[in-house]
């Protein structure tokens, strides 16, 4: 690609995505159509349970937090030229740790418990997160192995803890005891149900953002996933910061998941993370790598899951097509996004 | 007056907001050698890439024979018959010569070895060119991995045959054998374009000079009515700026001593072996050698980016017992990386971002970062180092090659200033640099000098190491095989040493 091509790519400006969205939206009301639903009544319903509603809006903004967290997990790695696919792995991780701190910390003032609880999930992600960075740094390991791997433990962690030493016994599934109410986040619009979630989130990002460009650390980050060779002639120590970058994207997703027991479910539950891993590689992708462009896409996407999912109320689709029609709406926005790139 | 059979009319071509060529005309008739002369960034390349089909032009014609052509891709040159022969070859490291001269002409499903090594033998003979056909390209030396390159261009027809710097990477003696195959193409009917920024070469071996400066032609002129000095203030547009002279060295203590060292490369493959030399405090050392012959390991060693197997570096008299880049740094060692884009570039960050690289610790001792000042950083280094491009926060990838080597020379001198360093190794400083580029460049390496430092100047353009150094020692298969000091310096018994024969 020349040069020219990339400054006629920057200067298209939001165009392509504002297409893209009329886009996806027609190939989403075809597609529910196509399977015998009515797909003016499903668009309306659509806007009406993401962001046409208070109810939907607090669903929404509580579906933006650890889809931005986990996207600023991503992006963190990518910037340093590491690939974190273990997201999901970390965000277990992160709520495995503070389900268990909440409960050592039952009785405690709220104002003790919950930062603790918060802290915990980042530790307990930072850890899954620096064993592939320190793997990386000393042996050469591919990180993509080592999260990959690491995400079934986590997961099977998971399943033991809530099918056994922390099992609800009333519940009759693979759920723990409700965490204490010390222990959970604080309402943000509590008519509307969002927690305070989504203001942690974007702190986050701002935070991310300082670090990337406003740090010593940062600018090394930069430079090492952007050439390593050369940051390393400039005196960078190369694999001491991706691993450190990897540890530190491990506690971003770490606190997704810390979030997600503390402010949305109460609890560590199996399932706990419907594919957020995976949402927040191509929501890293999408912001092209910047934390602050993280924030207006992870609500975009937010807004679209919690929207389609009320698809199975409004229109009676079933599950599993609520889920065509997400990957098919992705797509078309994907599509853009290539073609915006590389002009056919 | 005849046709002429390649001819290029009024060739515009932008990228982003650099003009590269802005309306350029050349000409080329049939069975000459056609110098096309010009500083880095005049538009040579630009031009032969549009002739060849790697670049489309914004506007202009082109002409085969009088008619015009479209040529919108590399296929449509093969079929007129115009063939490039690019400054880094794109060679298929461990296929034979053979099977890359008929690469992606090898016709059918099956490999009709014998046929085709037959055509191949053919077109040797014709054209000249004989080179070993069985054994992988990568073992060839240089200068004919070049002229297999040349083959593959007429074995797919190549009348008109574009060469883009050939000589950059030869040593003197394979220059004169490339001068020597090229009258001999010449005689069997192919036509040549011969890109370059050396006068004597041009004045040596071409027919018709055409000079281009900022992407247009000034002049095309035939070699008996140009002279060397006239060539060059055409090229540059006014007289030139005087030629770096060398004071001789007053050398004082050893600022670099290497002693025994060897180096192997992660396939267990010695790469220097026992090589010991020193550089003094005001003295600069050349580095003489065919590119492959252990410089990257020597450049390494000495930057602290390679550990040795086995010997003593010291810097200033003590040794340095282990450690990265980052020490070596704080010892007083910079470098300027040989190959730019892979090691000396930060090309998604900005041109501010990347003058502050290896500087930043310097100026940023704390934990904040100051985009502000790095800003203010650049803006005085585009400045003073005259680099073009579209601000302190344009990409780095978008500049081209020249203007990034002017980048990575202010990151080291402005470094070597703001922490005293004592010793500066250079790797092909000034590979692609345009004439004035390359004096400024070669100015700054002598101050360097001049002011008590030292300088490992290790380069494949021998002009360069014969015009600044105090020492020339020869690389070959990793050893040290001779040493010249400046009264005994011999362009050829230098060249016998660079190609293995003794001094």
């Amino acid at each position: 690609m020349t040069a020219g091509a990339a400054a006629r790519g920057r200067g298209q400006g939001v165009w392509p995505y504002a297409g893209a969205l009329v886009v996806a939206l027609a190939v989403l009301g075809g597609l529910v159509a196509a399977l015998g639903g009515d797909a003016a009544g499903a668009l309306a319903g659509l806007f009406r349970a993401s962001l046409g509603s208070a109810a939907g809006l607090g669903q929404t903004l509580n579906k933006t937090t650890p889809l931005l967290l986990g996207s600023l997990a991503v992006l963190l790695g990518l910037r340093a030229g590491v690939f974190n696919i273990g997201v999901d792995g970390q965000i277990y991780a992160g709520a495995v740790a503070a389900t268990g701190v909440a409960f050592l910390l039952a009785g405690l003032p709220r104002g003790f418990a919950v930062p603790a609880v918060l802290l915990a999930g980042m530790v307990g992600g930072a850890v899954l997160g620096a064993i592939p960075g320190l793997l990386r740094a000393r042996w050469g390991v591919s990180e993509i192995f080592v999260t990959v791997m690491l995400n079934f433990i986590a997961v099977f962690l998971v399943e033991y803890l809530s099918t056994g030493p922390w099992n609800d016994p009333t519940a009759g599934e693979a759920i723990t005891r409700a965490i204490p109410p010390g222990a959970t986040l604080p309402w943000l619009l509590p008519q509307a149900g969002a927690h305070a979630g989504v203001l942690l989130a974007l702190g986050t990002a701002l935070g991310v953002w300082a670090l990337l460009y406003r740090t010593v650390f940062g600018y090394e980050l930069r430079a090492a996933g952007d050439n390593p060779s050369a940051a390393s002639l400039g005196g960078v120590p190369v694999a001491r910061t991706v691993a450190l970058a990897l540890g530190a994207s491990g506690a971003l997703a770490g606190l997704a998941g810390a979030v997600e027991v503390s402010g949305f479910h109460y609890r560590l539950i199996l399932g706990l993370s419907p594919g957020y891993g995976m949402m927040a590689i191509l929501i890293a992708v999408l912001s092209r790598r910047h934390p602050l462009g993280a924030v207006a896409v992870s609500f975009g996407f937010a807004a679209l899951v919690v929207g389609t999912d009320s698809l199975q109320r409004s229109v009676g689709l079933p599950a599993s097509a609520v889920f065509v029609v997400q990957a098919a709406v992705l797509l078309v926005l994907l599509a853009v996004e290539g073609l915006r790139r590389n002009p056919a | 007056m005849k046709t002429p059979l390649v001819e290029l009319r009024g060739i515009r071509k932008r990228f982003g907001p650099v003009v590269a060529l802005d309306g350029a005309d050349f000409e080329l008739r049939a069975g000459e050698i056609h110098g096309l002369l010009g500083e880095n960034g005049a538009g040579k390349t630009t031009l032969m890439n549009v002739l060849a089909g790697l670049y489309r032009a914004d506007a202009g014609e082109v002409y085969l024979d009088g008619r015009p052509v479209q040529i919108l891709e590399p296929r449509d040159a093969v079929r007129v018959g115009v063939g490039m022969v690019h400054q880094h070859f794109e060679l298929v490291g461990h296929f034979s010569a053979l099977e890359n001269v008929v690469l992606g002409r090898e016709g059918g499903g099956w490999l009709r070895r014998h046929r085709l090594r037959q055509e191949v033998e053919a077109l040797m003979e014709r054209v000249g060119l004989p080179v070993p056909l069985d054994r992988p390209v990568r073992e060839l030396p240089v200068g004919v991995q070049q002229k297999v390159e040349i083959l593959k261009a007429l074995y797919r027809g190549a009348r008109v045959l574009v060469l883009d710097e050939p000589t950059t990477l030869l040593t003197p003696q394979e220059v004169d054998s490339l001068f020597a195959s090229l009258r001999t193409l010449v005689a069997a009917g192919v036509s040549v374009v011969f890109i370059t920024h050396k006068l004597a070469e041009v004045l040596r071996t071409c027919d018709r000079i055409t000079v281009m400066r900022r992407g247009r032609r000034v002049v095309t002129v035939s070699r008996e009515e140009a002279d060397a000095r006239q060539l060059v203030e055409w090229m540059v547009g006014a007289s030139p700026p005087p030629a770096a002279v060398r004071d001789p060295a007053q050398p004082g203590s050893p600022v670099l001593e290497l002693e025994g060292v060897r180096v192997v490369d992660p396939r267990g493959v010695p790469v220097l072996e026992d090589v010991t030399l020193a550089v003094r405090s005001g003295e600069l050392v050349g580095v003489a050698g065919v590119s492959g012959n252990g410089q990257q390991a020597l450049a390494g060693v000495v930057a602290g980016s390679v550990r040795p197997a086995a010997g003593v570096v010291r810097v200033g008299g003590r040794p340095v017992r282990r450690g990265g880049v980052a020490d070596r740094m704080r010892e007083g060692v910079l470098s300027i990386p040989e190959d730019r884009l892979r090691d000396g570039v930060l090309p998604r960050m900005s041109v501010a971002e990347n003058i502050v690289l290896g500087r930043h610790r310097l100026h940023f001792p704390g934990v904040r970062y100051r985009p502000e000042v790095v800003r203010g950083l650049a803006l005085r280094a585009i400045e003073q180092y005259r680099i073009v491009c579209p601000g302190p926060d344009a990409a780095a990838g978008q500049l081209s090659g020249g203007n990034l080597q002017k980048l990575i020379a202010a990151r080291v001198f402005e470094g070597a200033r703001e922490r005293g360093a004592r010793l500066l190794v250079a790797h092909n400083p000034t590979r692609g640099l345009d004439v004035p580029s390359t004096e400024f460049l070669h100015a700054q390496l002598l101050d360097f000098c001049r002011h008590g430092g030292g300088v490992l100047l290790i380069s494949e353009d021998l002009d360069e190491l014969m015009k600044l150094s105090d020492r020339i020692t020869v690389l070959y298969r990793g050893r040290v095989v001779a040493e010249f000091p400046r009264v005994r310096f011999d362009r050829y018994a230098i060249g016998r040493a660079m190609a293995g024969g003794a001094a």
